[in-house]
């Protein structure tokens, strides 16, 4: 398994991860982009989001 | 848990569609906490947006959920208006997903992920869900009346796509779709 796909699964679904029960994508403009670009994506993300105060409702 | 109802009230609202018509409804029918929803710095072209339901709540992320077990929907925020607005909606239509559509272990998220890249013509459970979930979006967002309204001008040319998309606020990309021959068959599938 490559390693930004690893790095993924384990953030959502690893034993120290987020423990996600369902997930969905909306793909972006690229129709070249490949698994482990979108599974960086994804971890880059959750990262920013994890370190990001929540926002009042 | 119907995504019909949600249909059915939709038809006769305004346009553009309120997004502030459809989460409490989607909340309602599904029993689910509100999504929280947030712009991040997603690289569009590579994901405009994700939904995903967290259910470990010491971790960090989590704390954004409005409640445990809550969904968060992350659009990418260097997309225009109707972009973020239609993933957004596109994504909340994942609180209807039934048990065989979820995504929850890392194989079937590694599936689905491929299939984006690389569609086949087998489509596992979770792909289709995240494809229907783009006509429930469309379906939503135009009320049948407007779109068949839609049709009639379009066919007489006195309407253009860009027009129809500033009209329901979504990418005009999507436009088409609403007068795909299977547009009614789609939308209608779903429970």
């Amino acid at each position: 398994m490559a390693t930004e796909m690893k790095n993924a699964r384990e953030m959502l679904y690893g034993a120290t991860g987020l423990s996600v029960s369902n997930f969905k994508l909306f793909p972006g403009s690229s129709r070249e982009v490949t698994a482990e670009q979108i599974a960086a994506e994804i971890v880059r993300s959750i990262n920013e989001i994890s370190h990001a105060a929540v926002a009042a409702d | 848990m119907s995504y019909r109802e949600l249909y059915e009230y939709c038809q006769n609202l305004p346009t553009p569609v309120s997004r502030r018509e459809l989460i409490p409804n989607v909340c309602r029918l599904t029993g689910k906490p509100k999504p929280r929803v947030i712009l991040s710095g997603l690289n569009p072209e590579i994901v405009r947006g994700y939904f995903i339901v967290p259910e470990n709540t010491t971790h960090p992320f989590a704390k954004h959920a409005t409640a445990p077990g809550g969904a968060v929907i992350v659009v990418a925020r260097e997309m225009n208006y109707c972009w973020t607005r239609f993933v957004e909606v596109k994504e909340l239509m994942h609180l209807f997903d039934e048990p065989l559509q979820l995504v929850g272990d890392g194989e079937i998220f590694q599936s689905l992920v491929s299939e984006h890249v690389a569609p086949t013509f087998e489509w596992s459970s979770a792909f289709r869900a995240d494809g229907q979930a783009v006509w429930m979006a469309l379906g939503v967002l135009c009320p049948e009346q407007k779109r068949q309204e839609f049709a009639r001008m379009r066919t007489a040319g006195t309407v253009t796509d860009l027009s129809i998309a500033q009209q329901l606020k979504i990418p005009e990309r999507y436009v088409p779709h609403l007068f795909n021959p299977a547009f009614r068959r789609y939308v209608d599938g779903v429970k």
